[in-house]
């Protein structure tokens, strides 16, 4: 190498990262977090985890994945009170084309799990895509060990679903919806579905409660189903006129970007929502300062 | 008669199919998506007789198995009825043992002093009488009540099995000879002139007292027409083969004559029952009105839950009227909310089905019991309907909410609310707790809006329950 091939090279070095100072987005080839708005569901998951590095980066080939939706509450698919099965079938396709081993689907219902699986169209949409729905109906020891979380402020002691301990991915699959108590329910609260406990008692201390089981049971992988948020009367809805139209799917690595993106959907600022705000404290993810980027399809 | 094997073959296959659908209808009432009405109740003579459903998707039916039993006799118990099917099956064990029972020996003399004049005809009598008022005795006496409740493993089947059991270990077919009041029913439609079964000749050899039903009474050269049940049984046993299937002649030339008196005991034991049951009516009404009421304004008073739509659209008094007691609705709740009524709370709540909300709540979007409940007693409504039935009132107990008692926010009663508007509302209070101010929500029921479906009082997490469904008393 001559003199003159060396600076070249030097220059060329030289403006490759002060152009990643000045124009972060455009050189990036993975976001913190993706926002796809577009009437196309499928296209939209797709799109949104390419934002955040593609689906290779979080599922590694032979890996076993827990797809966690909110399956919650038995009402039909169109009223949203659970995650839109297309957006379901198509994360299940992508794992398995990242050469996934297995991939399990399961929640936690407060209703009657074989009702709500069937009438939200979640179990005949991941059968489909090959995935293992499993029925959630006891909570025993066995289904459910215990774990203890470092660091936690409340919740120091819980159960935890044997398959999702035993697992190397998991992705979470919230529907973004209105809730009484929590404000929000999205990312962070839909891991209450992975618990054996009796759930009715963490209301008592709900915002402390959800920051601690994402600080002791991280999402990998966050996809938000915001294309029709309910914006009234939530959890369980039962209107079509409580929800909006917005055609979004949120995906992100960290769940605290993530549902802060999502309460900025329903207008709200998310460091008053109390268990977003405590994950940030409790070093779960960023609220803000993460670099997002939104694409209309 | 050349072609009884041939018909005893077509019976036994008819047998296996008709246990075959009732296997498959119960199978599928098990499953949530799946739940279909049981045929048998629901296409049945002395169901109709007694509730008269008066509807054209019924009387088809029910018209075409009258008219095909005055044509051909008592064929339902021998080639329809499930239960029949059951003690049939059970025979391959019980024939064995039968012959070393030594107390069958006498019970058999006993009862073919019975099968002239069976005492199921009383019963018959007295069932059709009662179903009229509450409560109708048919739920105790209905086989195709009894083989559900068998079916669902229900403890009150299983004791009715082992009777069934004990009952067979004397004679085969007991419980139908003596006792099941359709079988006298169609056994009664069965002595108007058809197509019967009668005996030709006769060598007096006695072998087919071998019959179940017995029947075939070779000293008097007559078949009880009101007892076969058409097996074509004796096929292989008569050595004459002197039975003959074909239309009845109305002459007498049986040997010795059918006797007049016997006639007037039939008669006489069927009028005995209707009496009877007439009797007990009044007595039961005259005995329920001074405790409740007068039942015909139809505000029994009771505090149990009923299963959707029954205190909405139909009323206490009707329900417990109409209910068959046959347990399907307990069986195929996805949710098991619905529990067996035991005893405490009166003879008309006698096993009827009530509600219990401890582990789950009546889930919004289901109707599996209305859908499975064969007499409507549980009336079947669209779910936007169901959807708006009251089946009791949440209350709130403020001494054991924790956000009253204790100052800690909850919420989970509105949270898990299916109801669109919420029927449980909160309102937010400022108070200083430990020296700190907090934002408390408080709960409340919206009368007008709560369906009592119970979610809430399932997930309460105060113990005991702080928010609990009563039965709204309308009346």
């Amino acid at each position: 190498m001559n003199r003159r091939e060396f600076l070249k090279a030097t220059l060329a070095t030289g403006f490759y990262f002060a152009a990643c100072r000045i124009f972060p987005d455009a050189l990036r080839d993975a976001y913190d977090v993706g926002i796809v708005k577009g009437t196309n569901y499928e296209k939209s998951t797709v799109e949104a985890i390419d934002l955040v590095g593609g689906i290779r980066k979080y599922v590694k080939p032979g890996d076993i994945v827990v797809v966690k939706p909110n399956i919650g509450f038995n009402a039909p698919p169109e009223l949203k009170a659970t995650t839109d099965p297309v957006v379901v079938r198509t994360v299940v396709h992508l794992c398995f084309q990242a050469l996934a081993s297995k991939v399990y689907v399961f929640d936690r219902p407060v209703n009657n799990p074989k009702l709500t699986y069937v009438n939200s169209g979640i179990e005949e949409a991941a059968q489909s895509a090959g995935a293992k729905v499993l029925y959630v109906n006891d909570v025993s020891k066995k289904l459910y060990p215990g774990i203890r979380i470092g660091g936690a402020h409340w919740l120091k002691e819980t159960t935890v679903n044997r398959y999702i301990l035993e697992s190397d991915v998991l992705i979470n699959l919230p529907v973004a919806k209105n809730h009484s108590s929590a404000e929000l329910t999205v990312g962070m609260k839909n891991l209450m579905g992975i618990t054996g406990d009796q759930r009715s008692k963490w209301h008592w201390e709900l915002h402390e409660a959800i920051s601690d089981i994402n600080l002791g049971v991280k999402s990998h992988l966050t996809v938000i189903d915001a294309t029709n948020i309910m914006v009234k009367n939530g959890p369980t809805g039962g209107r079509p006129d409580y929800l909006k139209r917005l055609d979004t799917i949120i995906a992100s690595h960290d769940v605290v970007s993530a549902d802060a993106v999502a309460a900025g959907l329903f207008g709200k600022d998310p460091a008053r929502i109390g268990y977003i705000a405590l994950g940030q404290q409790k070093g779960i993810g960023k609220l803000e300062g993460f670099i997002s980027k939104s694409v209309q399809i | 008669m050349h072609n009884a094997r041939v018909l005893k073959i077509i019976r036994i296959s008819m047998q296996i199919a008709f246990f075959g659908l009732f296997l498959w209808v119960f199978l599928r009432s098990l499953n949530p998506f799946m739940s279909t009405e049981n045929p048998f109740l629901k296409y049945d003579l002395l169901v109709f007789l007694t509730h008269l459903n008066l509807r054209w998707q019924y009387l088809l039916p029910i018209a075409g198995i009258l008219v095909l039993t005055v044509i051909l006799g008592r064929f339902f118990c021998g080639w329809v009825c499930p239960l029949g099917s059951v003690i049939d099956l059970m025979d391959f064990i019980l024939k064995p043992l039968r012959k070393i029972n030594p107390w069958a020996k006498y019970l058999l003399s006993f009862e073919l002093k019975l099968v002239h004049t069976p005492p199921a005809w009383f019963l018959l009598g007295a069932v059709v009488v009662t179903a009229f008022f509450t409560p109708p005795l048919l739920q105790y006496l209905h086989p195709n009540v009894w083989i559900i409740r068998i079916f669902s493993l229900s403890s009150l089947g299983l004791v009715f099995l082992g009777l069934l059991v004990l009952m067979s270990l004397h004679s085969r077919r007991f419980w139908c000879i003596t006792i099941c009041p359709l079988g006298a029913l169609y056994g009664l439609l069965a002595t108007l002139p058809g197509l019967r079964l009668s005996i030709n000749e006769c060598s007096a050899c006695g072998r087919c007292s071998s019959c179940p039903m017995k029947a075939a009474q070779y000293r008097e050269r007559k078949v009880l027409h009101h007892q076969c049940t058409l097996c074509f049984d004796f096929e292989g046993r008569c050595p004459v083969k002197g039975f003959r299937y074909g239309q009845t002649k109305q002459t007498t030339d049986t040997i010795p004559n059918p006797s007049r008196r016997r006639f007037l005991q039939q008669g006489g034991i069927l009028a005995g029952g209707i009496a009877a049951g007439a009797l007990f009516t009044v007595i039961d009404t005259r005995l329920t009105s001074s405790l409740v009421g007068h039942r015909s304004e139809g505000s029994v008073q009771t505090r149990l839950i009923r299963p959707p739509g029954v205190t909405g659209v139909s009323t206490e008094s009707k329900f417990a009227e109409r209910c068959l007691r046959c347990f399907q609705c307990v069986r195929s709740c996805p949710n098991e909310i619905i529990k067996i009524t035991g005893t405490g709370f009166g003879f008309d709540s006698l096993f009827t089905p009530n509600v219990e909300f401890d582990q789950y709540g009546c889930d919004y979007n289901c109707q599996v019991c209305q859908l499975v409940c064969p007499n409507y007693a549980i009336p079947l409504q669209t779910l936007q309907e169901k959807q708006h039935t009251k089946m009791g009132l949440a209350r709130i107990h403020n001494g054991l909410c924790v956000v009253y008692a204790n100052d800690t926010n909850c919420l989970v009663c509105e949270e898990v609310c299916p109801v669109p508007e919420k029927a449980v509302k909160y309102y937010e209070r400022t108070k200083v707790v430990d020296g700190e101010e907090v934002v408390l929500r408080y709960p409340y029921v919206e009368p007008h809006l709560c369906i009592g479906c119970g979610i809430c009082q399932a997930l309460c997490p105060a113990f005991p329950k702080a928010i609990v469904v009563h039965r709204a008393h309308t009346a």
